[in-house]
C-alpha cells in the first residue's frame, strides 16, 4: 500500500469508526412518496422552545404544522405567523376535537401543564413528542407513562441528546471501553440569565417558583442525568444536595445556584451543579475513565486520552483542540462521508441542532413505527430522579432513590 | 441608573442600553429576551456554521445537483429569513449589486484579488408565497455580514418596544446601532461617527449623530487588511470588479431600521469609492454631483455622511432629505456642503 493509498485508508477507517452508529441519524427523513405530509398540532407554541420547535419542523417535507396553540392571545398570533396556515387554538382539548387529521402532538407547555395535554392526545390517537423534562411530579409522571403504556401510538420524551449525533458518537466510544472505567461523572449547566420571561402574569415564570417544583434540578439536571444515566446504563441510588438563591433576589423562592452528589452502585458518583449567577463553560457532561475523558457540550464532543492509552491509527488524521495544558479529539459525527471528501475538519459540530435530530427521530418512529428513541419510561426516570436531587435539596439531606423513583413507569 | 446587558455574538459584542427602572424584573427580562433574539440569529445566518441557513442552502444546491432533478434544490425558510433575503434582493438591486450579500472575496493571500463566487443575488431563488430560498450549486455560502446585524437589532428593538420599554440605546460592535426612542429629558440619542484612522485617545470624531426611534451604520474599510498589488487594503471590494475600497473612510447612514441603514451604508461605501475613482480631484463639481447620485441609494427619510481621502486630504460629504441629524461635521475641505434636498 502507497503512503497516499493508507493515508486515504486510515481517513475511511476513521470515518467508519466513528460513523458506527450514526449513519441512520445523519440520513435526512425522506420527502412523502404518496399522499400528504404528516399533519402536526404544537400545543405551547408561543413560548421560546415553541418557536423553536416551528422552527426546526419547517425543515421536514414530510411534516407540516397544521394546527398551533397557545392559552395566551399574542403568542398564539405570534406562532400563526410563524406556522403560516396553521389553524389556531387556545383550547388544546377543542384542537384535538377539531382537528381530526391531526397526526402528531407536540406538547411544549409548561412542564407542570403536561400532563393533561399529553393524556389527551395520547386518548385521542395522536403520536405525541412531549418535551422534557416529562412532568412535575410523580403522580403526573406517572399518568403520563401509563398513557403511553395503553397507548398503540408513538410517545417520545424530549431528552433530545439522545438523539444527538455527536452524542450517540461519544456513548459508542464509552461503551465500547475507550475510556476504559468510568471513576465519576461531573456535569454543569451555567448560565448568566434571570430565567424570567417577560410580562405580569405569574404563571408565565412558572419556573420560578419552587411550588411548581421546575426549577434548576428538573429544567435543566433532568437532561444531563438522561444523558448520564444512559451512557452508564444504571441509575444512581442515592443524592445528596445543596441550593441557595444566591444572585437574583427579584420576589422568586427557587434557588438560582444548586448543586448534588449522586451515588451509583459501584461507588461512582456524579456530581452535578446549576447557576444562573454565570456563564462559564456553560452545559457539559465529563465522563471520566482511567484511560481517557470524554467530555460533551451539546454539539461539540471530545475525546481526552491518558498518556498510557493505547493509540488507533486513525487518531493520527483526527481533529484535535487545545484546551490549555489538554489535548482533545474532536469527535465528528459524519465522519465517513466527510473523510472521503477529504473535509474532516468542516464536520466539527452538527449541521442543525439537536431539536432538530430529536423531531426527526420522531417523525421517523411515526412514519416507519418504529420505537421511540427516548420512550415514556426513559422520561420518567430522568424527570424523577432530577425530582429527587430537588428534594434533597430542599431537606439538606441524604435520600435514597429506590424503585418508587425509578420503576414507578 | 440605565440596565445594561451584553452578548457577544456575530463576532463582535452587543450591548443593550435601556433606560428605566434597571432592576424592575421586565426591564431584565425584556433585555434577556431580546439577546435571546440576537443569538438565534446569529446562529442561524452565520456562514461560518453548519447548522446556519447559508451552511444549508449550500448543501441542498449540492444534494440537488447529485441527486439530478428529484430537489429543486430550495429549502423552507422562516418568516424572518425570508423578510431578510428579500431586503438583501432589492438591495442587491438598487445598489446595481454595489450590496451582494452572494458575494466572496477570497481570504487566501495567495489569490487576494480573486472572486470565487461566480453568482450574485440575482441567482439567489425566492419563492414568497411558499417561504423557500435556493441557492446555485457553485455558489459561496451567502455571507450576510452585517446587515444580519442590523436586522437582528431591529427584531430586538420591536421586542422591547412590543413589551413596553420606551427608551433604549443597542449596539453590535459598535458599527450597527439602533435607538428607541431617546433618553429620559432628552430629545435624542446622541452618537459620535469616530475617524478609524485617528487612532487618539478619545478618536476624533467625523460627525454626531442625533438619533431618536432610528438607526446608524457606520461601514469601514479599516479593520482586517490584506495584501493586493503589492500594498496593504482594507477587507471590503466592489462585488462587481473585485476592487478594494481605498479612498472612502467611511459611509455612515442615518435610517428608520438597522438593516436597510446596513445595506445603504455598504452599498454607498463600495459606490463612492467608485465616484470618486472616476472624478478628478481638481474639479471638485463634478465630484460633488458623482457623490450626490449616490444619494439614490438611500431609503426614504434617510441621510448619509461620505467622509474620504482626496488630493492628500480628508473631505466628507452629507447626502440626503435629513442630512440635518449630522452635526459637528469634521470638513475641512471643499466639499463640506450640505447637499440640496435630494429624493431617495
Amino acid at each position: 500500500m502507497t503512503r497516499t493509498d493508507r493515508r486515504g485508508f486510515l481517513q475511511q477507517v476513521a470515518g467508519s469508526l466513528a460513523a458506527v452508529a450514526l449513519a441512520p441519524e445523519l440520513l435526512p427523513l425522506p420527502p412523502p412518496r404518496r399522499g400528504a405530509p404528516l399533519a402536526i398540532g404544537v400545543v405551547g407554541a408561543g413560548g421560546r422552545q415553541g418557536r423553536a420547535i416551528l422552527t426546526e419542523l419547517l425543515k421536514f417535507e414530510a411534516a407540516k404544522v397544521a394546527a398551533v396553540c397557545d392559552v395566551r392571545d399574542e403568542r398564539l398570533k405570534q406562532a400563526v405567523r410563524r406556522a403560516s396556515g396553521a389553524a389556531a387554538y387556545a383550547d388544546p382539548k377543542k384542537m384535538l376535537d377539531e382537528q381530526k387529521d391531526l397526526v402528531a402532538v407536540v406538547v411544549t407547555t409548561p412542564t407542570h401543564r403536561h400532563r393533561d395535554v399529553v393524556v389527551d392526545a395520547l386518548k385521542a390517537g395522536k403520536h405525541v413528542y412531549c418535551e422534557a423534562p416529562m412532568a412535575a411530579s410523580l403522580e403526573d409522571l406517572k399518568s403520563i407513562a401509563a398513557a403511553a403504556r395503553e397507548a398503540k401510538t408513538v410517545f417520545q420524551a424530549g431528552h433530545q441528546l439522545r438523539s444527538n449525533p455527536v452524542y450517540q458518537l461519544a456513548r459508542s466510544f464509552l461503551v465500547s471501553g475507550n475510556i476504559r472505567d468510568v471513576v465519576q461523572v461531573r456535569a454543569q449547566w451555567h448560565q448568566k440569565t434571570s430565567w424570567r420571561v417577560p410580562g405580569d402574569d405569574p404563571e408565565l415564570n412558572w419556573r420560578l417558583a419552587k411550588k411548581n417544583a421546575c426549577g434548576l434540578p428538573l429544567e435543566a439536571g433532568a437532561h444531563q442525568v438522561d444523558v448520564v444515566t444512559w451512557y452508564l446504563g444504571k441509575f444512581p441510588t442515592a443524592v445528596r444536595g445543596h441550593g441557595a438563591l444566591l444572585s437574583w433576589n427579584d420576589g422568586r423562592d427557587a434557588p438560582d445556584t444548586v448543586e448534588a452528589s449522586l451515588a451509583f452502585p459501584d461507588g461512582v458518583r456524579m456530581h452535578w451543579d446549576a447557576t444562573l449567577a454565570n456563564s462559564f463553560d456553560g452545559q457539559h457532561e465529563l465522563f471520566v475513565g482511567t484511560m481517557g475523558t470524554i467530555k460533551m457540550a451539546e454539539t461539540f464532543g471530545w475525546l481526552f486520552k491518558e498518556a498510557d492509552a493505547p493509540t488507533q491509527g486513525w487518531e493520527v488524521y483526527a481533529s484535535r483542540e487545545k484546551f490549555h495544558s489538554e489535548e482533545g479529539i474532536t469527535l465528528i459525527a459524519d465522519a465517513t462521508k466527510l473523510a472521503k471528501q477529504g473535509k474532516l475538519k468542516e464536520g466539527i459540530g452538527l449541521p442543525n441542532p439537536p431539536l432538530y435530530y430529536a423531531l426527526q427521530d420522531f417523525l421517523k418512529s411515526v412514519a416507519e413505527g418504529k420505537p421511540a428513541t427516548c420512550t415514556a419510561a426513559d422520561g420518567f426516570r430522568a424527570a424523577a430522579i432530577a425530582l429527587r436531587i430537588d428534594e434533597a435539596i430542599a431537606k439538606g439531606e441524604e435520600l435514597a432513590i429506590g424503585p418508587e423513583q425509578l420503576q414507578g413507569s | 441608573m440605565p440596565l445594561l446587558v451584553a452578548l457577544s455574538a456575530m463576532g463582535t459584542r452587543f450591548e443593550f442600553v435601556l433606560a428605566g427602572e434597571p432592576d424592575a424584573p421586565p426591564v431584565r427580562a425584556l433585555a434577556e429576551e431580546a439577546l435571546a433574539i440576537v443569538a438565534e440569529l446569529d446562529r442561524r445566518l452565520s456562514r461560518f456554521r453548519r447548522d446556519g441557513l447559508p451552511a444549508a442552502l449550500a448543501r441542498a444546491a449540492a444534494d440537488a445537483t447529485a441527486q439530478n432533478g428529484d430537489s429543486d434544490g430550495t429549502l423552507r425558510a422562516t418568516r424572518e429569513e425570508i423578510v431578510l433575503l428579500e431586503l438583501c434582493r432589492r438591495a442587491h438591486a438598487r445598489s446595481g449589486g454595489a450590496f451582494d450579500p452572494a458575494h466572496h472575496s477570497s481570504p487566501d493571500p495567495a489569490a487576494p484579488d480573486a472572486v470565487l463566487a461566480p453568482a450574485t443575488f440575482a441567482d439567489v431563488r425566492i419563492v414568497r408565497r411558499d417561504r423557500r430560498v435556493g441557492v446555485p450549486a457553485c455558489a459561496a455560502p451567502l455571507d450576510f455580514g452585517a446587515v444580519a446585524k442590523g436586522y437582528a437589532l431591529d427584531l430586538a428593538v420591536r421586542a422591547l418596544a412590543r413589551g413596553g420599554v420606551r427608551a433604549g440605546l443597542l449596539h453590535g460592535g459598535t458599527s450597527s446601532v439602533v435607538a428607541l426612542g431617546a433618553p429620559p429629558g432628552r430629545a435624542a440619542w446622541r452618537v459620535a461617527v469616530r475617524d478609524p484612522a485617528d487612532d487618539g485617545e478619545p478618536p476624533r470624531a467625523l460627525a454626531t449623530v442625533a438619533l431618536r426611534d432610528a438607526a446608524l451604520s457606520v461601514s469601514a474599510p479599516h479593520g482586517s487588511t490584506r495584501e493586493a498589488g503589492g500594498r496593504r487594503v482594507g477587507h471590503v471590494v466592489d462585488p462587481r470588479d473585485g476592487a478594494p475600497v481605498e479612498r472612502v473612510r467611511v459611509a455612515a447612514v442615518v435610517a428608520r431600521h438597522g438593516a436597510t441603514s446596513e445595506v445603504a451604508s455598504t452599498a454607498l461605501l463600495v459606490r463612492a469609492e467608485r465616484a470618486i475613482r472616476a472624478a478628478a480631484v481638481d474639479d471638485p463639481p463634478a465630484l460633488r454631483r458623482r457623490l450626490f447620485a449616490c444619494a439614490e441609494l438611500l431609503p426614504p427619510a434617510a441621510a448619509a455622511l461620505v467622509a474620504f481621502e482626496a488630493g492628500g486630504a480628508l473631505h466628507s460629504v452629507l447626502l440626503g432629505s435629513h442630512a440635518a441629524v449630522f452635526s459637528d461635521v469634521a470638513a475641512p475641505r471643499a466639499f463640506a456642503v450640505p447637499c440640496p434636498e435630494t429624493s431617495p
